[in-house]
């Protein structure tokens, strides 16, 4: 007598276990969910970044554009031209000072600015003796991924 | 005596309940304080790029195709016109093609940018964020070609009106800085 009460009042290993793994399921999935909503969100950041990355070095060129046509010209040319962008483009005074080159495979940011995992880089190509079409490239690697931001533009004498 | 021992929980059981709670409370916190944060940051951001590539926007635009003259002040006379040498100077005033007056500038006592002319008024950005730095400069690099305009500013996450927060994540400054050509010459 004592003995069946025993039983009906305790748990069986299978109910157990049963629960067990639904529960540990549940644990599983919300934390994958939360890594992987933390990671687009890491990413996305990133995105916001670059994209600033970008538009401040596009928004460099169209000023030199400005202030000096010829010079601005003569940095590109019909198969088009890469230049490494990884200082502050406050600190690069000026364009004649400009040397064409990529920035290889590092990745290391852009200078004075965290986080270090961006390079950035500028193609020039002429077109006619009016016209440079642009395209700024941002890339970084994240988690074994790569990512890129471009942005094109043309630039003419005229406008 | 058997039974009363199967209707209370055991000493150990109840350690064992209470140890597994406090493994799992501090990860779950720690999870959400992780993604609070994150999400802090990537509201500030996107608000400071926001505003900044707003005012940016606008101010080119409107020199671009408005401004036909740059004033040290006003009235707009010929005797205060500035930038008509390759010397930089302050960017006060422009005038436009109908002869009205514009400008751009941050109210005294205040953080924002504000765009006012003859007709009216208006904030550019709102007291989410911080202007720093903010200057219009412009100068003539040759006697035969139209005026640069030089057009610069920081714009930072209002922490508490302060640009710096103790917290890392709360700190986001952006750097602007453009130039523009004016499309008419002034002689």
């Amino acid at each position: 007598m004592d003995n069946s009460i025993k039983k009906q009042q305790a748990f069986s290993l299978i109910e157990v276990l049963v629960f067990v793994s639904i529960l540990s399921m549940f644990f599983v999935l919300a934390a994958a969910v939360v890594t992987f909503s933390l990671r687009d969100m890491k990413i996305n950041e990133h995105k916001i970044i670059a994209t600033q990355y970008a538009d401040e070095l596009m928004e460099w060129l169209r000023s030199q554009k400005e202030v000096d046509w010829e010079t601005f010209y003569t940095k590109a040319d019909i198969n088009g031209l890469v230049y490494c962008f990884n200082e502050q483009v406050t600190s690069v005074t000026n364009i004649t000072d400009l040397i064409s080159g990529d920035c290889g495979a590092v990745y290391d940011g852009i200078e004075g600015q965290s986080p270090e995992i961006f390079k950035r880089e500028a193609t020039l190509t002429t077109e006619g003796l009016d016209q440079v079409n642009v395209l700024v490239e941002v890339e970084w690697k994240e988690l074994g991924n790569s990512y890129k931001v471009p942005i094109k533009s043309v630039l003419t004498l005229w406008e | 005596m058997g039974i009363r021992k199967f209707l209370s929980f055991t000493l150990i059981e109840i350690m064992v309940v209470i140890g597994v709670i406090g493994l799992v409370l501090p990860a779950l916190f720690t999870i959400i304080f992780a993604i609070l944060q994150q999400q802090t940051k990537i509201i500030r951001i996107q608000e400071v790029k926001r505003q900044g590539d707003f005012v940016l926007g606008v101010i080119k635009t409107e020199i671009k195709n408005s401004a036909i003259s740059i004033h040290s002040g006003l009235p707009l006379t010929d005797l205060n016109k500035v930038c008509q040498t390759m010397f930089v100077e302050e960017a006060a005033c422009f005038k436009d093609r109908n002869g009205n007056w514009f400008r751009f500038y941050i109210p005294s006592g205040t953080t924002r940018i504000a765009s006012i002319s003859a007709s009216g008024f208006s904030d550019l950005t709102n007291d989410k964020v911080i202007i720093n730095d903010f200057s219009i400069n412009c100068y003539k690099p040759g006697d035969y070609s139209p005026a640069i305009v030089d057009i610069k500013y920081k714009i930072c996450y209002n922490n508490g009106d302060s640009c710096s927060s103790s917290r890392p994540e709360e700190n986001m400054t952006i750097t602007y800085q453009t130039k523009i050509k004016l499309r008419v010459i002034d002689f």
